[in-house]
């Protein structure tokens, strides 16, 4: 194909040529000198070309440009209408004549100075003259900005409505913008028409850099403390990606009784910004501490004031459309001079009112459902184009308040408390500077304040799932130096303990789960806090006693319930129990007695001496404690270690069990109490790349196995638990450098890939949805390759 | 063919209806119809499955909290039977014999059979969810959801098929028999459990158990007052409000009334049943104080609040005045509660009643509104077909009657200066009311801002009967006289909530023109209050007369006592009529 291009040597023209060659066209490049005469192209000379580019409305910056650059485009498009349709003419336009949204009433020329509109509008003529030149043309405008430095990443192509990108921008890289002219003129698209082009920036990860939050993971932008979040629907495609307008947004809610009522979901009011009352396309970006929402007009603000008070802002005439459907017995209530209150059931009550600008409602009562089934809420701007919109929710009557704080009080209120938080978290070197902040606020945005059933701050293990009690202790890990909130989310579990002894496996504010258990570990995480705080100095003495009394109670369950066969070995009942659910050891049995719960134990006992030493308990109190963890620990070599590795047994038939699950290397949480000879074995193991080594971490089931599965839980992923906790163990043992070596190659990887739960060990990847879990390894596992 | 077939003369209760349970207890059994079943056929011969099921909050907020099918057998071929129930025992009767149940204690049921005759337990689980064995040969159902129950054959055998799944991570089949042994046979215990469950060393007999149940039932109506007249529904109605008590749990302190299994009663059925059950005033006290500590903290109680969940996105209407009134006739409270109750009952009372000053009285004219048709209880009603919000008398008499009560604790409590205060408050709130919607023939209301009157013919425009003889004399006779037979209301059932007479009048919805116990206990123990004793005992005896024996398919009358709310209105109205009410 041959290419005429028609241009002033802009640096544009060059990256367009540079294109047009790389696909073999034939491209000549005919360069226009200012105040030449531009009949000096004539039909002769471009009769030759397949195709004529246009570009002499590129980078033209002054009125007086601009009318030369129109006038040679209406003498190009007139000579080519003689050699129509041999000869196509594609046009590098201008954005002046791109329509801000679908109403087509405002163009982008609309929204700038007088100077520039006097550079625009002689270019706006090129296009419209272009539909009566009887050429056969294509008009080419590009987005808002142009980005010289951009990389190329593909463009998303449209009419003539701007577009905006992932990272709601109207921009196009140099590379983009060449590209999808090429395209143009190999495809013959838009014919007869107009087409703009935006650069796709959804595959870059760059481009995600400044979001804290990725939100495709079902992560909610939210506060420590909040209930309250704003939620991504993506279409009803969990873990898709959220390209523009193919998601909404929405005011939700986490409460334990709608996350386990079907039909009942958490989603409270769905959210679309508006200009001048219609709605428009917005993009969201994330930080910490505030969601943006930017749209062709302008950017929407949202910030937590208080765990239980969201702020949305709005600026340049941007509005606010708030929907919901209500069900049976819910309720849109006037509120004061100019609140609203809309009432879920189960859930809470959402408060709005409009701080400044107004807030008009749309919610025809129904008596027959004794409720307002459609509410729609529209927010309109003030006289200055701005509105502040506070929504608060309770979980009792809403109120509206006598006074609130301005937004930037606000948010310098989450900020103050963010930074704080993070200030908890030890630095960890330029390399995982990101990642700590991403993983701090994954932390921060799962802590809930006591509400309903608990009594203190309790954490989310995912959006609307709590974390289980022994997650609760690698939570508590993670914190390990906010003393006091690591101890909180310890002793929530002890609130519900059984007569029994026994802890609850999930307590949320609605919901009380105890028909299962996970893993001793409270005293593989209180050792852990111990190592590097006096807990006598630093916790009060009512919740030692607290830890003290209910963990006995705790271990002592275990030896009363969880062992039918009375040979002193504890035992699961089925793999949930273990903390790895279909893990190998469990293929065929149910009741397992499996070296990791013996492990663990012993390290309980231990730490019940620890404290009791600390409490000033009797001598003979505390030597009962050392005692038992020796008993375990032999019980633990005895039983399980068949002088290479460890095995387990069935309970009911005794069947020893000899498969290749990551659990089998649990007992390292031991660190030196075990046998140098054990010590080098399962380290040999580990590091093993033909067993449990992988780029990714430790992989929970040899790849070679029969059991290995890339799907279920755990017979293949490298997973946060087992990383975490044995390799916090193999340090402790002293194989410090084989540690840091496995984490550090755990921590690239789940930073890597916006923490994944479940991180495929062969070739990585992002395999779920954000969970508190991976985010807690990481912390952990981070500051022991950085800081130890 | 096996079936679930109830129409047993002699029995307590109709197990299409409800549970088997005890006093206490949060599981029971339930029929449940069969998947084909259509609906005209439910409770009939062949129709049913009868299920275990929890009652536990978490578990009435899932779809489906069935935990365990029974199914009589006879040598491995299932049997048709029919159920005979009574408060404590429920029997199968099968062709091979009977299979008996009870309740030994609150989480332990007790199952016999005899025979030959066998059970088949059935159920399929999902992830996460196992049967599994423990001990010799116990099993347990974890997750179930909210509990955990544990089979154990105290005689005979389990045979269990329960093959687990480890891609499922469950047992997703369980097709067990509760065999018998040589003698033909069985006792199954099973055992309910908060948390994971145990076997025990040793159960008590069923002949030990069921001694226990029936102490705990003669006690508990002992305490029930005779109704000579309405013998065959003292029964019935005790049945249902023992058993749909369950015990402190969670966030419960004290005695819990449910609606039905899972369904806790809403907070004014709490004190209608709290005044049915006020034989036992520490019993009765106990469900005004579970409201009481759940208040929030400007005030608010719940709605509805059981062992994990409370609801407070609508306000209930405050019957814990017209409860104390009624307990306040019965008794001497001072006498009878302790200084810290009253006080509890005074200071928390009395924040909310300041919290519909607060919240519910946006113009501040003392004239509170309801906001919404769950915040006055008459659903469906034609009072506010055209607004939520609307300001009616009777919110004001309700908190007008709480007001002089929180008064008498005042008293009580030896605190004169707020006595009078409150009694103050209480007689300008009903001057108030008077004034403002006494139109000289009746009560009306107004929508609440545009002030339009409301003036549909509907029973809810009486409950201003309950503040007795504080009303003016002649506002009582004009609303009795409306009240008298032929002007609408009352029917040989008891009032209907809306006028007969009325284009708007429905006999299915509640508001709107249905035979209530709730309205009816309000407005004939306001009646008797008001002096119109006669007037009060026919709706009383009507209402208790027609719950028993309905005189024609007109009126629109419960089919019977189908809840706790009915029992306790049975109770009351049965106690008013025969002439035994303070």
């Amino acid at each position: 194909m041959k290419i005429a291009l028609l241009g002033t040597d802009h640096p544009l023209e060059a990256v367009i040529a540079a294109a047009c060659k790389r696909r073999g066209m034939d491209l000549v490049q005919l360069v226009h000198n200012s105040g030449a005469d531009c009949a000096s192209l004539g039909a002769e000379e471009l009769r030759t070309y397949d195709a004529v580019v246009d570009a002499f409305a590129v980078g033209v910056a002054d009125a007086a440009a601009a009318a030369e650059a129109a006038c040679l485009s209406a003498h190009v498009a007139e000579v080519l209408a003689g050699l129509a349709p041999a000869v196509r003419l594609l046009v590098a336009g201008r954005a002046g004549g791109m329509y801000l949204d679908d109403s087509r009433s405002r163009r982008v020329i609309d929204t700038l100075s007088k100077e520039q509109q006097a550079v625009e509008q002689p270019l706006l003529q090129v296009k419209d003259r272009l539909a009566q030149s009887g050429a056969d043309w294509t008009y080419f405008s590009p987005p808002a900005v142009l980005d010289p430095a951009g990389a190329p990443g593909g463009y998303i192509p449209c009419r003539d409505v701007l577009l905006l990108n992932t990272a709601g921008e109207s921009r196009i890289s140099y590379a983009d913008y060449a590209e999808a002219l090429a395209d143009e003129l190999e495809r013959k698209r838009f014919v007869g028409k107009q087409f703009s082009a935006v650069s796709d920036v959804s595959g870059h990860e760059a481009e995600y850099a400044g979001n804290v939050i990725d939100m495709t993971t079902r992560a909610i932008f939210t506060r420590r403390g909040s209930y309250m979040g704003i939620f991504f629907d993506v279409d009803g495609t969990p873990g898709a990606n959220s390209y523009y307008q193919t998601g909404r947004i929405f005011i939700g809610t986490r409460r334990g009784t709608p996350t386990g009522v079907v039909n009942q979901g958490g989603e409270m009011l769905f959210l679309t910004p508006t200009f001048q009352g219609a709605p428009v396309g917005y993009s969201v970006q994330t930080t910490a501490k505030e969601m943006l929402l930017h749209t062709a007009y302008g950017v929407l603000r949202l910030c937590f004031a208080e765990d239980r008070l969201l702020y949305v802002q709005g600026e340049q005439g941007l509005g606010l459309l708030l929907e919901a459907k209500l069900r049976p017995g819910e309720m849109m209530k006037k509120r004061g001079a100019a609140s609203w209150e809309a009432t879920f059931r189960w859930r809470c009550s959402l408060t709005l009112t409009p701080l400044s600008g107004s807030l008009q409602v749309d919610a025809p009562w129904d008596a027959a459902s004794d409720s307002m089934p459609k509410v729609s809420a529209a927010v309109a701007p003030d006289a200055s184009g701005s509105f502040l919109l506070a929504v608060e929710e309770s979980i009792y009557a809403g109120k509206v308040r006598d006074s609130y704080v301005d937004y930037a009080a606000a948010l310098a209120d989450v900020k103050a408390d963010w930074e704080k938080f993070l200030s908890y978290i030890p630095d960890l070197g330029p390399d995982f500077a990101e990642a700590r902040e991403q993983a701090t606020w994954i932390l921060w945005s799962l802590l809930v304040e006591p509400s309903g059933l608990t009594k203190r701050p309790h954490m989310f293990m995912a959006s609307r799932n709590v974390a289980s009690s022994w997650q609760m202790c690698h939570n508590a890990v993670a914190l390990w130096n906010n003393v006091p909130l690591a101890m909180d989310l310890m002793l929530n579990m002890i609130d519900f303990i059984s007569p029994q002894g026994q802890l609850p496996d999930f307590v949320d504010d609605g919901k009380y789960l105890a028909q299962a258990i996970h893993p001793p570990t409270q005293g593989w995480a209180l050792k852990w806090v111990m190592r590097t705080h006096d807990l006598k100095k630093e916790v009060p003495t009512d919740q030692l006693e607290m830890m003290y009394h209910g963990y006995g109670r705790w271990v002592d369950w275990f030896r009363r319930v969880r062992d039918d066969d009375k040979d002193g070995v504890p035992q699961y009942d089925n793999g949930d129990e273990s903390g790895f659910d279909d893990c190998s050891p469990f293929a065929h049995h149910t009741e397992v007695e499996t070296p990791d719960l013996t492990a663990y134990l012993s390290v309980f006992c231990d730490v019940l001496a620890d404290l009791g030493e600390i409490l000033e308990k009797p001598a003979e109190e505390i030597d009962a404690w050392r005692s038992r963890a020796e008993e375990y620990l032999k019980l633990l070599i005895d039983v399980f270690w068949d002088g290479e590795r460890f095995i387990a047994t069935a309970v009911r038939g005794g069947e020893v069990l000899r498969t290749d699950s990551i659990i089998y290397y649990l007992p390292i949480v031991l660190g030196k109490k075990l046998p140098q000879e054990i010590i080098g074995k399962l380290t040999a193991d580990l590091m093993d790349e033909r067993k449990y080594l992988t780029p990714y971490g430790l992989a929970s089931e040899i790849p070679t196995s029969d059991h290995y599965r890339v799907s279920g839980f755990s017979r293949s992923w490298a997973l946060p638990a087992s990383n975490l906790m044995v390799l916090t163990g193999l340090y402790d043992a002293g194989k410090e450098e084989e540690a840091k070596l496995i984490a550090r190659r755990y921590c690239e990887a789940v930073a890597r890939w916006s923490f994944p739960t479940l991180l495929n060990p062969v070739r990585g990847g992002n395999s779920s949805f954000m969970c508190s879990w991976p985010a807690c390894a990481f912390l952990t596992l981070a500051d022991m390759v950085v800081n130890k | 063919m096996y079936s679930v077939y109830d129409k047993i003369e002699g029995n307590t209760f109709s197990i299409a209806r409800h549970p088997f349970t005890r006093r206490g207890s949060y599981f029971g059994l339930i029929a449940r119809p069969q998947r084909h079943t259509v609906p005209r056929d439910i409770g009939q011969w062949g129709s049913s499955e009868l299920y275990l099921t929890s009652g536990r909050g978490g578990a009435a907020a899932l779809p489906s909290p069935q935990c365990m099918l029974l199914v009589p057998v006879h040598h491995g071929q299932i049997l048709p039977y029919s159920i005979q129930t009574t408060p404590t025992e429920m029997t199968l009767h099968t062709a091979y014999g009977d299979i008996r149940m009870c309740y030994a204690e609150p989480s332990l049921l007790l199952v016999k059979g005899e025979n030959g005759l066998g059970l088949l337990l059935e159920t399929d689980l999902v992830l996460h969810k196992i049967l599994r064995q423990k001990g010799s040969n116990s099993w347990e159902r974890t997750a179930s959801p909210a509990c955990s129950f544990v089979f154990t054959p105290v005689v005979g055998d389990i045979d269990m098929n329960a093959k687990w799944d480890l891609d499922r991570l469950s047992t997703p089949q369980v097709r067990g028999k509760m065999l018998p042994n040589d003698a033909g046979e069985f006792l199954l215990a099973v055992e309910e459990f908060a948390e994971l469950g145990y076997v025990r060393e040793e159960y008590p007999t069923y002949e030990q158990g069921l001694a226990d149940v029936q102490a705990d039932w003669n006690e508990y109506l002992s305490h029930l007052p005779a109704i000579p007249f309405y013998a065959k529904g003292r029964e019935t109605a005790g049945y249902l409000t023992w058993a749909m008590l369950s015990a402190p749990s969670l966030l419960l302190q004290h005695d819990q009334m449910f609606a039905g299994l899972g369904q806790v009663a809403a907070a004014p059925q709490q004190c209608q049943s709290a005044a049915a059950i006020s034989g036992d005033l520490t019993l009765a006290i106990g469900l005004l104080l579970n409201q009481l500590e759940r208040q929030s903290p400007e005030g608010q109680l719940p709605a509805l609040a059981d062992d994990t969940r409370s609801l407070y996105q609508y306000a209930a209407p405050p019957l814990q005045g017209w409860l104390l009134e009624y307990l306040m006739k019965k008794y001497d409270m001072k006498q009878e509660l302790p200084a810290e109750t009253l006080s509890t009952l005074y200071q928390g009372l009395a924040k909310w009643d300041r919290w519909y000053d607060t919240h519910r009285d946006d113009d501040k004219d003392g004239l509170p509104q309801y906001e919404g048709i769950c915040e006055c209880g008459y659903d469906g009603s034609p009072v506010f077909r055209d607004a939520c919000a609307v300001e009616l008398p009777d919110l004001c008499a309700l908190l007008a009657l709480l007001e002089e009560k929180l008064g008498d604790l005042a008293g009580m409590l030896g605190l004169d200066a707020e006595q009078k205060a409150w009694y103050d408050k209480s007689c300008k709130r009903i001057d108030r009311m008077v004034s403002t919607f006494w139109n000289g023939q009746r009560f009306v209301g107004r929508v609440h801002g545009s002030g339009e009157t409301l003036s549909q013919p509907s029973l809810v425009f009486f409950r201003p009967l309950i503040l007795g003889k504080r009303l003016p004399q002649a506002i009582i006779d004009t609303m009795a006289e409306t009240l008298t037979e032929g002007n609408g209301y009352l029917t040989p059932c008891g009032l209907t909530t809306h006028c007969m007479t009325s284009r708007d009048f429905s006999r299915l919805l509640s508001g709107a023109g249905r035979i209530t116990g709730g309205e009816n206990v309000l407005i004939a123990t306001g009646l008797m209050w008001a002096g119109k004793t006669e007037l009060a005992k026919q709706v009383a005896e009507g209402y208790c007369s027609g719950l028993l024996r309905p005189v024609s398919g007109f009126y629109p009358v419960s089919q019977g006592i189908d809840n706790s709310a009915t029992a306790a209105a049975f109770q009351i109205l049965a106690e008013l009529a025969c002439g035994t009410d303070a």
